[in-house]
């Protein structure tokens, strides 16, 4: 790595030309099992360890860290099994429990989640139709929330949601 | 490629050319060559293994070990540019 410098992103709290994110000081560091090659081709991520044997429980959160950063090449480095690892575990065993309790919980987990950028949100229509469930517990905010489009990805993923908010 | 090439582990190539427009072979030959060797038969021949790690539904490679042993992991779906075709090495046995 050597005539890199990893710069913290804006609004991540880095100064100007300082690497910020527990991600990047990882990865200068040499703890994550991979290195972004250079080649004629392009660059590319050589992975010392099959991803398949990662183990996740050490790694994840700090994948997750890195999926804010927006600076070549530290965003081409976290493994793109990662989100979909989580979305399997996700529905798999809290979503399709329809457990309300576990539901909730992994519905918190979520809302952290979505923090970390637009990652998730090609994987919204994976987790959120199990809502439909619930949809008519009339306790939740429904599309009140403050967030414009609400209604209208609610209403894609819910077909038959109708509009809580009264003008 | 003669079916001679497939059952002689160590076949070597007569002939190479480049490849002229996009197939889904020569996305296969460029994740090959990408990962160090020409085709699937040296990698064969090199790494000792009869199978090859494939998405399912397009059939292009997924993983391959590099002599180095670390590991490429290539997309579901296409990666060879337009622009990248022209490189890609297509040998004749």
């Amino acid at each position: 790595t050597e005539g890199f410098a990893f710069v913290g992103t804006a609004g991540s709290g880095g100064l100007p030309g300082e690497a910020f994110s527990a991600f990047c000081k990882f990865y200068e560091r040499g703890d994550f099992p991979n290195a972004l090659e250079h080649n004629t081709k392009g660059n590319k991520i050589a992975w010392k360890v099959q991803m398949e044997k990662l183990d996740y429980h050490h790694y994840l959160s700090l994948f997750f860290d890195g999926l804010c950063e927006t600076v070549t090449p530290i965003r081409l480095l976290h493994p793109p099994g990662v989100i979909p690892q989580l979305i399997i575990s996700i529905k798999s065993e809290a979503l399709s429990t329809r457990s309300l309790h576990t539901v909730c919980t992994m519905l918190k987990m979520l809302q952290h989640l979505v923090a970390s950028g637009e990652a998730l949100v090609p994987y919204y229509r994976q987790v959120l139709p199990i809502l439909i469930i619930f949809k008519n517990m009339n306790i939740n905010l429904g599309d009140g929330l403050d967030y414009k489009d609400a209604f209208i990805n609610i209403k894609y993923l819910v077909p038959t949601y109708e509009t809580c908010m009264h003008n | 490629m003669s079916c001679a090439a497939y059952l002689d582990g160590n076949a070597t190539p007569k002939s190479m050319s480049r490849a002229k427009q996009w197939t889904d072979e020569v996305e296969n030959l460029y994740r090959f060559q990408q990962a160090g060797y020409r085709d699937e038969l040296e990698y064969k021949q090199v790494k000792q293994v009869d199978l090859i790690d494939r998405w399912p539904e397009t059939g292009f490679v997924k993983k391959l070990q590099r002599r180095d042993n670390t590991f490429y992991y290539y997309n579901r779906k296409r990666e060879c540019e337009d622009r990248e075709v022209h490189k890609v090495k297509v040998y004749a046995y």
